[in-house]
């Protein structure tokens, strides 16, 4: 009796929360891993779908010429946070919040090297109304190289597969040329930008007595995993790709974090947001968590041999 | 009316309620105040001892990390010290590797010859590129005597806090150091796990080494931030070297947030675990605990002013009614009402004195006023309306109805019940009677005839028993009894004194001072000589 007045006398009611609106823009289904990954994120933090957020997401479905319009739509309904799927969804959002008199903050859940895409300048302070998550995939370009040159070390001809079209290809190349030279390995780039090119690209390495390939982390090669993994198996060329989906959809290797657990990690900055912080407050994160999956069905196709201490490293064989 | 100025204040009833009040409202307010600061003590108390203790607490799991995580590679380095130093390259790196698999919180690890010299490694991060052959450890402090070394905390290129945890790699055999196991550990995800403990709403947990740098937060971004915690006072009573207290320190944070906050430091590390809660959130208990115990003490208060209230009206309705009652005489001037007798308390008391009062003073006001025996402001005061009733001796036609009137009153008692009747002997001296006692007298006489009457006649002696009048009725040739034969004689000089003075008393209807005048004596004598009459 004593001790439930003292209770009584001392708790807290609880607060009221609010319901938070989330809208979230991607460009295609092959993001929708980070979504879920987001959600379950959110989840662990304490909301639940329906009682205290809402979720609007609005698919491109590859339409990248239509991602504005629909981001206008998103934004219209004013969620409290938006949130980008990638690269090319925070982009877009970017534009549309920069010329609003309260921005809605901004989340992306993983994107390349944000400064390199031009999203913010200094990711320990950014600036604006965007903060996410760097995926650091263009950072660990060359440590794929390093990768697949351990796995396989007789190779020495190592094509480079991107796309001009992205703003960093350059400065990749020059990372990914120092570390070839460390490791005496010959580069070819080989850019494309549509299906055919792809195939076209695939033909030239067999000219060029290519042995392995290296994916960069651009936007069409996402999705045209299938295709590249099609034309590398028939051309005996070993990919190393970028997310462990690549590994799982044929590549030889990858490593990278997974779309999943980019969303779960950027859960945290959207949790922020919603509390009260700014995005200005919120520097951008780098991966917790990084896959090295290695696919050896794959490696038997191709008929070549791994070497057992790289092996070893991988969190995922399949 | 003289009552409507009356201010409330100043009545009983109203000093009553406020006393009342006032006697509930003060000790309650003294008692509350008193259990609040009590509690307010204990709660602020309790709660810094709570956080105190989980700041200990935290300190001792980072503690345990640390070397629990140096222990995974000296089991390492027990199990496989010859592998680790020897030469071949592949076992080496596989032995690594599953290092780095199994412990996440390892961001790459190197392991060393004696002298130092790297000859293998692993990074999840940064490329490793073939060795060169002075390439060594970055950090070499491991004395001989300890177990592991830990580095200073630096940080990665993204902003992540880490540190070289270093074990040696002794011969199984004879026990000689033949290397260093080297891991970059990354502080992140390890501060991240154990200042996730939720510290109410808003407070949080922050992790600084020996220089004061923040190394861990709650929320992440303050790392990345690189915030500037050294001004914190908690933060230089650390790096002073004082000892942790349970007793916080308020102060405004790097974010203008009043904190109360407080420290552990972690052993054998250098480093310090802070708690900060800001005092809004961290004495929200005790708030809450005066917001309801407010409400107690206005419910408690609302229930003793009531019941104040309904004693307070308890105790001064027959007072108030008293005053009524004394209202409506003054009104009515009927002062031969009597006010009833409600209870047998003090209140009882004053309105049977006040009863006793009317009766006494019954009398033809305006002449006691000029008599001098009454207050004639008093008088005036009374006199709002009179409705003049004259004496029965001057309506001497309602003498014999009121005589019937009580003969039916005074009717015998017992079964019989008779009836009463006057002599004419009696009817002819009531006719003549003054009545200076008015009609209460006539009732008296009426009475007084029964009860002493010896038949159902009433004769003169049965109303005035051992009267002096007896003589005057014997000197008129009234029969006293009912007798056959009669008693004349002459009445004494006394009896014609009296009469005398009486008649004059009448004449001036009985202005005493007018009397006195006409008698040729003083008022003083006149005064003395009625009292001897027993008027």
């Amino acid at each position: 009796m004593e001790s439930s007045l003292w209770a009584f006398l001392v708790s807290v009611p609880a607060e009221k929360q609010s319901v938070a609106k989330i809208g979230i823009l991607l460009v295609n289904d092959n993001r929708l891993a980070k979504i879920e990954g987001l959600k379950e994120g959110l989840e662990r933090l304490g909301y639940n779908e329906g009682h205290n957020i809402t979720y609007q997401v609005l698919n491109g479905q590859n339409q990248i010429s239509e991602l504005s319009t629909i981001a206008k739509r998103l934004i219209t309904d004013r969620p409290d946070v938006l949130v980008a799927a990638g690269g090319i969804e925070a982009q877009t959002l970017k534009e549309l919040t920069a010329t609003m008199e309260n921005p809605i903050p901004v989340v992306f859940m993983g994107t390349l090297s944000p400064m390199s895409i031009g999203l913010v300048s200094d990711p320990f302070h950014p600036e604006g109304s965007l903060t996410g998550l760097n995926n650091y995939h263009l950072e660990l370009t060359p440590k794929r190289l390093e990768l697949l040159h351990r796995l396989l070390p007789e190779i020495r001809h190592v094509a480079v597969l991107g796309d001009t079209r992205v703003p960093y290809f350059q400065q990749t190349q020059f990372n990914i040329q120092e570390t070839a030279k460390e490791l005496s390995l010959t580069l070819g780039m080989y850019t494309v930008s549509t299906h055919d090119e792809v195939a076209k690209a695939f033909h030239q390495m067999s000219k060029d007595k290519i042995e392995g390939v290296i994916l960069m982390p651009v936007f069409f090669l996402e999705t045209s995993t299938k295709q590249v993994v099609e034309l590398a198996i028939q051309n005996k060329l070993p990919v190393f790709g970028v997310y462990p989906s690549d590994t799982e959809e044929g590549c030889l290797a990858s490593y990278g974090t997974s779309y999943k657990a980019q969303g779960a990690q950027t859960a945290q900055l959207v949790h922020k947001i919603i509390r009260g912080q700014r995005p200005k407050d919120l520097p951008i994160e780098t991966p917790e968590e990084l896959v090295f999956s290695v696919n050896l069905r794959t490696a038997q196709q191709l008929g070549v041999h791994l070497t057992p201490n790289v092996l070893s490293f991988a969190d995922q064989v399949i | 009316m003289e009552q409507a100025s009356f201010p409330w204040l100043m009545r009983i009833k109203g000093r009553v309620l406020i006393f009342g009040i006032a006697m509930s409202i003060f000790p309650l307010l003294f008692l509350g105040l008193a259990n609040f600061n009590a509690t307010r003590l204990y709660l602020q108390e309790r709660i810094q001892q709570q956080n105190f203790e989980r700041a200990t607490g935290l300190a001792e799991q980072i503690s345990e990390f640390v070397v629990k995580k140096a222990e995974s590679l000296s089991i390492v380095t027990y199990t496989n010290a010859s592998t680790l130093v020897g030469q071949d390259q592949i076992a080496r790196e596989m032995i690594l590797a599953k290092l780095l698999r199994q412990e996440s919180y390892f961001e790459a690890i190197e392991v060393a010859d004696s002298n130092f010299n790297v000859i293998g490694q692993i990074d999840r991060r940064n490329v490793i590129l073939p060795q060169k052959s002075d390439f060594q450890l970055k950090h070499r402090d491991l004395t001989e005597d300890a177990s592991f070394s830990v580095s200073p905390v630096f940080f990665s290129n993204d902003g992540r806090p880490q540190f070289y945890l270093t074990v040696g790699i002794q011969d199984p055999l004879t026990r000689k150091n033949i290397g260093y196991l080297q891991a970059k550990t990354d502080l992140k995800g390890m501060v991240t796990k154990i200042t996730n403990l939720r510290i109410g709403q808003a407070g949080y947990i922050y992790l600084t080494d020996e220089q004061g740098e923040l190394i861990g937060h709650t929320d992440f971004s303050h790392v990345l931030r690189q915030e500037n915690v050294r001004q914190n006072p908690d933060v230089q009573a650390f790096l002073a070297g004082q000892r942790p207290s349970p007793q916080g320190i308020d102060y405004t944070n790097p974010d203008g947030l009043q904190v109360i906050g407080l420290f552990a430091p972690v052993e054998n590390l250098s480093w310090g675990v802070f708690i900060e809660q800001p005092i809004r959130e961290a004495y929200q208990p005790i708030y809450e605990f005066s917001r309801k115990l407010l409400g107690i003490l206005l419910v408690a208060i609302a229930l003793v002013t009531l019941i104040s209230i309904m004693f307070g009206l308890k105790l001064t309705r027959p007072i108030e009614k008293l005053e009524g009652e004394v209202r409506r005489i003054i009104l009515t001037g009927d002062l031969k009402s009597e006010i009833p007798k409600q209870s047998q308390d003090e209140i009882g008391r004053l309105v049977q004195s006040f009863n006793q009062l009317l009766t006494a003073t019954n009398r033809d006001l305006l002449a006691e006023v000029k008599e001098g025996r009454f207050r004639q402001d008093l008088y005036y005061r009374l006199n709002g309306l009179i409705l003049e009733v004259p004496p029965l001796r001057e309506r001497r036609e309602d003498i014999f109805p009121l005589v019937d009137f009580y003969l039916q009153k005074f009717r015998s008692p017992g079964p019989e019940r008779y009836l009463y009747s006057l002599s004419p002997e009696t009817q002819k001296l009531l006719l003549n009677y003054d009545f200076p006692g008015n009609v209460r007298e006539l009732a008296h006489l009426i009475q007084r005839g029964v009860t002493l009457a010896n038949g159902q006649v009433i004769f003169p002696v049965d109303l005035w028993p051992n009267s002096h009048l007896e003589q005057k009725l014997i000197d008129d040739g009234i029969p006293l009894y009912h007798q056959t034969g009669s008693i004349n004689g002459y009445p004494t000089l006394e009896d014609i004194e009296r009469d005398y003075i009486l008649e004059t008393l009448k004449t001036a209807n009985g202005n005493r001072a007018q009397a006195a005048k006409m008698l040729g004596i003083s008022v003083r004598n006149l005064y003395r000589k009625l009292d001897q009459y027993g008027r």
